[in-house]
């Protein structure tokens, strides 16, 4: 019985290993292929970097958008229906400054080359932070590094690191687009240049420089609920890492702290 | 003594044409089904599937050498090509039997041509755009191509050269012919992370400010593997430059070659389709009163031969053309309100082969059957033509 195990067992060791001797003596050389790469954007885009809105309903809401005056975000509706329109984030900071193709009111966005360019920017280095005790961090999605929630319901925040190469579009218009997020009113450039001058400069850990953006400073008046926003910018040579907050300005103000200490404990991972 | 007696008495071809062997095969194999099925849980169904079955041995339990699938159903294919060769008694009595035989050679043909052959991948669009590629899931490449300053990324036609880059080894090199230039793999990791900070060497080229690589261990999950290397280009003229690619970077590398420029980056590898699709329009319904999707589909528009064509594919409605199937898959709805289709593409030249093998070898069990059951009272008389 053994005799004959050994038997079948030694013909098929034989067998598979002049197969496989066979086999890799075939493996081919790592040859290089060709193909045609073929890609157009949509036409819908175009359509709307030529101001053809004929396909828009024609009503109230969208009655300025279509108005060949429309030249600037200030003639969109500032309203919950378009609030969505555009991502209000660091990604898409100072698109319309920097005057770019396409980016006009709508259109501007959804142009390859400038999401071709978001994308190149983002930068993919590896960030070290430590989320203070009150927070719970979330994975990051997207060119999101990370998000975090507040814990406190009374005082609930929402909070994004992201990191991108270059400018980012400059302080100036990334300050203008987070008020007009906000609803405040942008001021002449000298006064928010001022304003910007004003605010409080530190260094992190690392000693990278950074600076805290409050908003709430421009919100005197106004009411515990209202939305608002703090934001640090660390600078790290040719990259910027945001972290934003944002929530209501009670919220934002009891967390300032805790904005500040995240983004001071902001490290490159080496 | 005829050719197939000669044959017969060939040492080779009766090793290899021993039932003894086909019956350790088909043990082996129920092994390996079993054993890989179970393994998917805790491995992965990619992982599995390349251990177990497309390999042509592993190590069970770390240190035991083990025949693999492919090894397996090799030695079947040519026990069973022997046997038809030299011990079938081709007689009309036996047909079922001859039948049963090449059904099952065409099976592991089939699968052979399946492994070899079939091409899976994906192509997601937005409304309105245009693409010719499909996207592999797991395979990586280097694609390099001539920049052209006219071109935006709005609308560009690229002759693109590209090499398959999952068997990399180190000291390997890869001549591109036509863009006369040498590529040597100094350093490829099939699954590492990317550092900008000190530590890493100078004066290599990379689109990111990445300065070095740091292998990972291989995730079993084959989509959370990111490769990158350190490659040497030579030039004709003598020149040597390092590139630092890694495979999450959307921007290419660019470098000069004499006087010309060109793009290089490493992504998931990409397949040229016969066809140029549209994606025209997205729908999707949704379950009353939910987020959750009741169905989605897309209206398609093919270009063959300068002449468009509409197409609505949805859940049990792919599009077919030639080799090439097209199915729905998922969707994106980004914050701006755009939706983009992902439809999978599979191009299988023998989706029709395990059809035929099925149908082929039923048709000779039912033969075998009926034939057996209308000669009971005969003696039966063996199909081969000797015994071992």
């Amino acid at each position: 019985m053994l005799s004959k195990f050994n038997f079948i067992s030694l013909r098929f060791v034989c067998s598979t290993a002049l197969l496989c001797a066979v086999g890799l003596g075939c493996e081919r050389p790592i040859a290089e292929r060709h193909y045609t790469e073929i890609f157009v954007d949509a036409e819908k885009k175009a359509m709307r970097r030529s101001n053809d809105f004929s396909r828009m309903p024609q009503d109230d809401i969208h009655a300025k958008i279509m108005s060949p005056d429309a030249s600037d975000s200030q003639a969109m509706p500032q309203d919950d229906i378009h609030s969505k329109l555009m991502p209000q984030d660091e990604i898409h900071a100072g698109l319309k400054a920097q005057n770019m193709p396409g980016a006009d009111m709508m259109g501007g966005m959804q142009d390859p080359a400038l999401q071709q360019q978001i994308n190149a920017s983002a930068d993919q280095t590896p960030l070290t932070w430590e989320t203070p005790q009150e927070w719970i961090e979330k994975k990051g999605s997207g060119l999101r590094l990370a998000t975090f929630s507040g814990t406190d319901p009374k005082a609930m925040v929402e909070v994004t690191i992201i990191s991108l190469g270059g400018s980012a579009g400059g302080m100036i218009a990334n300050v203008t687009r987070w008020m007009q997020q906000i609803q405040i009113d942008v001021p002449a450039k000298s006064d928010l240049e001022n304003f910007i001058s004003r605010q409080e400069k530190f260094s992190t850990t690392s000693d990278l420089p950074a600076q805290l953006i409050d908003f709430t400073q421009l919100q005197g008046n106004a009411g515990p609920d209202v939305p608002s926003m703090i934001a640090a910018i660390v600078e790290r040579g040719d990259t910027q890492i945001f972290v934003k907050m944002t929530g209501s300005k009670q919220a934002v103000l009891q967390n300032r702290d805790r904005l500040k200490a995240l983004a001071k404990s902001i490290k490159v991972k080496e | 003594m005829n050719f197939r007696q000669k044959l017969r008495q060939n040492k080779f071809i009766k090793f290899f044409s021993s039932v003894k062997l086909a019956v350790s095969c088909l043990v082996l194999l129920f092994i390996l089904t079993f054993w890989g099925t179970v393994a998917q849980v805790h491995e992965g169904l990619y992982i599995a599937q390349e251990r177990y079955f497309h390999s042509f041995f592993f190590l069970a339990l770390g240190f035991l050498p083990f025949p693999g699938g492919q090894a397996v159903m090799w030695v079947l294919f040519v026990n069973l090509s022997c046997v038809a060769l030299v011990r079938l008694n081709y007689k009309w009595r036996n047909i079922g039997l001859i039948i049963i035989h090449f059904g099952l050679l065409l099976f592991l043909l089939s699968g052979y041509v399946m492994l070899r052959c079939a091409q899976e991948g994906y192509l997601s669009l937005s409304e309105g755009q245009i693409s010719n590629l499909s996207t592999a899931y797991h395979n990586w490449e280097i694609s390099i191509w001539e920049a052209d300053p006219q071109s935006s990324g709005q609308k560009y036609t690229r002759a693109v050269t590209a090499v398959d880059a999952d068997h990399f080894k180190n000291e390997q090199t890869i001549q591109f012919q036509q863009l006369g230039f040498l590529l040597k793999v100094k350093e490829y990791h099939r699954n590492c992370d990317a550092y900008a900070g000190e530590g890493g060497k100078q004066g290599i080229l990379n689109a990111s400010g990445i300065q070095r690589l740091q292998p990972a261990d291989l995730d079993r999950a084959p989509e959370k593997n990111t490769p990158g290397g350190i490659f040497n280009i030579q030039t004709a003229d003598g020149q040597s430059f390092d590139i630092l690619l890694f495979g999450r970077e959307s921007s290419p590398v660019s470098f000069k070659v004499g006087d010309k420029e060109y793009q290089a980056i490493l992504r998931l590898a990409r397949h040229q389709l016969p066809f140029e699709l549209k994606l025209i329009d997205f729908m999707k319904e949704e379950h009353p009163g939910t987020d959750t999707p009741r169905s989605f589909k897309s209206q398609v528009a093919v270009e063959t031969n300068q002449a468009w064509r509409e197409k609505l594919i949805s859940m049990n409605n792919p599009l077919r053309y030639k080799d090439y199937t097209l199915y729905q898959s998922s969707y994106t709805i980004d914050q701006m309100g755009n939706e983009s289709s992902t439809l999978a593409v599979v191009k299988n030249v023998g989706r029709f082969m395990p059809y035929v093998s099925t149908f082929v070898t039923f048709a000779g069990l039912v033969i075998h059957f009926l034939m057996m059951a209308l000669t009971a009272k005969k003696k039966p008389e063996s199909p081969y033509v000797d015994n071992e």
